[in-house]
């Protein structure tokens, strides 16, 4: 980019000290997530792969994964985007509480996340006495997955979200409600337009977040091939029998997550472009 | 009929507390210094904010009741707002901004695209048409901004100093387009400025505000010829020369304002008083500028540097450095003739009849 531009003036590029650490650092942080699955790239073969997807342990495994990430994203929109309206435009007491206990699961670690949660849903726990006579048991079921992914994943959609909602500026729907348009009508028509980029890059980050999730799930919901075995959960009881098959699962997962970050990216950019 | 309103409000330091009617076909000019309340009283009457009291109605329509607990939102209001600097939506083309109230008030889509075209077409906007906001320039903006405020013919338009952002041509350009909307236009309209000549040239009623309250009342132009204030005179872009009524030659008073001993005439209503405080008001359009001290009887003269030149598109406003300032109207072609800038020495003189002293 500085270089395109320094061309464009008509400058000659030069390398200076500046440029000299920003490029060092480039390439020392793509070295660093590179390398690494580059090597787990290295020890599977086709066959392996091969192998792996047609193990009717691992499309299980995938199959869950992707239905209860596609479950818990569809909630932390429905949940995080008027929560994210609420931190970025609201003025009510406990406004900064909120951001905070919203933000707690970021720094928490996941275990201690579904540790969390399986006392609360369990029989003896409040929120798993609130619904026994509605026969629901929340442990150890596909429902507990999505409750770990959410969890663990919506603080970095509302965060995105309500960053975005705070650079709008507000005059642009002032005008938009003198224009006969309902508060409704002009976040559809208005808001929701302009914070577009906000909202794709939370849900690419809590998606990928959702979609990795691993120690809240094991711990709330278990390890049932079929029910609540996700990709994650699968590769770590595969690595302590069957460390190959292993890896061909984590590079099925790394292809899956790379593959879903670049169409988010492409998506953005032919959006832009248009 | 019209706009009736009376309203009070509390913003950070200023309480505002003013009343204002606007006949239909009567553009209404609200002026005032900046802080003087004027955004604020706006966004009242457009809905966007609640008065602390008071009552809005127009056309006998009450859009705001503080005590019958009325308070109408804005999108229920029958109102049209363009905002200072615009403030277009970003992510459309200027058709979709145009047309979007006519969308959101779900006109039917051949009847909201044939008021759309019109729109288009009376704010000279149909060559860009499918342009995005970020590619208009600021006078092109404004312009979109006027087409989408007016494209549902709003029984109250609100303009929020439609001209201020805008370099001094395309000011010129969107004045003339403004004049003639305001011109056409069967109901009521309100127009913020502390631009007199916005004021003169657009309004048929002024209200000037100061500090929240109504100071003056009166059309654009009595307020020009007979501020009741210095506040009213300088906004009404008038040199207001405070002083003492000295001497009396016939018709001629002498005031001591300042440095200056200015030579004026007797105002008919309120002549002032031989030895007690007087005003001298006179016209920047009636000060004339020279290089040489300028001769002639019953001329008033001053020797003084240039202080400031500010253009507004039309004449150029030059400020002198002396006590108290006065300010100048040239031309342009003056204007370079005589080397008019900052810091230039010259001699300003302006004749006694048209200088008019107040009691």
């Amino acid at each position: 980019m500085s270089a395109a531009r320094a061309h464009a003036r008509g400058g000659a590029w030069r390398l200076t000290p500046t440029r000299l650490l920003i490029a060092l650092a480039c390439a020392l942080a793509a070295g660093f997530v590179a390398i690494p699955l580059i090597v787990l790239a290295t020890h599977t073969s086709p066959s392996a792969l091969a192998a792996a997807l047609s193990d009717p342990v691992v499309l299980d495994a995938l199959r869950v994964s992707v239905v209860t990430t596609a479950v818990s994203l569809v909630a932390i929109v429905l949940v995080g985007t008027p929560l994210a309206v609420a931190l970025a435009r609201g003025r009510f007491p406990g406004r900064t509480v909120l951001d905070a206990l919203v933000g707690l699961p970021l720094v928490l670690p996941p275990v201690v996340a579904g540790l969390a949660l399986l006392l609360a849903f369990s029989r003896s726990g409040p929120l798993g006495t609130a619904l026994q006579p509605f026969g629901i048991r929340v442990p150890l079921t596909a429902a507990a997955v999505v409750l770990a992914q959410c969890f663990v994943a919506g603080p970095f959609y509302v965060y995105a979200v309500a960053a975005g909602l705070s650079g709008v500026d507000t005059s642009v729907e002032e005008v938009a409600r003198t224009l006969r348009a309902s508060p409704w009508h002009v976040f559809r028509t208005v808001t929701l337009p302009l914070i577009r980029p906000a909202l794709a890059y939370g849900l690419v980050l809590s998606g990928a977040r959702a979609l990795g999730e691993f120690g809240a799930t094991i711990t709330v919901a278990g390890n049932l091939q079929g029910r609540t075995q996700t990709m994650p959960t699968a590769i770590y009881i595969a690595f302590e029998r069957d460390p190959d098959g292993a890896v061909a699962l984590a590079v099925i997962l790394a292809v899956v997550s790379f593959v879903l970050l670049l169409a988010v990216r492409g998506l953005r950019l032919a959006r832009a472009a248009v | 009929m019209g706009l009736d309103c009376a309203v009070s409000a509390r913003t950070g330091t200023l309480e505002l507390d003013a009343a204002l009617t606007a006949q239909p076909a009567r553009p209404v000019a609200l002026i005032g210094s900046n802080g003087a309340g004027k955004t604020t009283l706006l966004r009242c009457l457009a809905g966007l904010r609640s008065p602390d009291a008071g009552r809005i109605s127009v056309d006998g329509d009450t859009w705001f009741d503080s005590e019958r607990g009325v308070d109408r939102p804005a999108h229920r209001r029958d109102v049209g707002l363009v905002p200072q600097h615009g403030v277009l939506f970003p992510h459309l083309d200027v058709t979709a901004n145009v047309a979007y109230g006519l969308r959101a008030a779900r006109l039917p889509r051949d009847q909201a695209r044939r008021r759309t075209g019109d729109a288009l077409e009376r704010f000279g906007l149909v060559a860009l048409a499918r342009r995005r906001p970020d590619t208009l320039s600021g006078g092109e903006r404004q312009r979109v901004a006027l087409a989408r405020a007016t494209v549902l013919d709003p029984a109250l338009l609100l303009l929020d100093e439609p001209l201020s952002a805008l370099d001094a041509a395309s000011r010129a350009a969107v004045r003339g387009s403004l004049r003639e909307l305001l011109r056409s236009r069967q109901a009521c309209t309100v127009l913020v400025t502390h631009d007199a000549r916005d004021a003169l040239e657009l309004a048929a009623d002024g209200v000037v505000l100061e500090a929240g309250r109504v100071v003056q009342e009166g059309s654009p132009a009595e307020l020009a010829q007979r501020p009741r204030s210095a506040p009213v005179a300088g906004l009404m872009g008038q040199n207001w020369l405070p002083g003492t009524a000295t001497s009396r030659e016939g018709e001629v008073w002498t005031v001591a304002a300042g440095d200056l001993q200015v030579l004026a005439v007797a105002d008919d209503a309120e002549p002032p008083a031989l030895g007690a405080p007087a005003y001298v008001l006179v016209d920047p359009r009636d000060v004339t500028l020279h290089r040489e001290r300028p001769e002639g009887s019953a001329q008033n003269a001053v020797h003084a540097q240039v202080a400031g030149v500010v253009d507004v598109g039309g004449p150029l406003r030059v400020t002198l450095d002396c006590r108290p300032p006065l300010v100048v109207e040239i031309t342009r072609r003056a204007a370079a003739a005589l080397e008019v800038v900052p810091g230039a020495t010259v001699w300003a003189s302006f004749k006694a009849t048209a200088a008019r002293a107040f009691s």
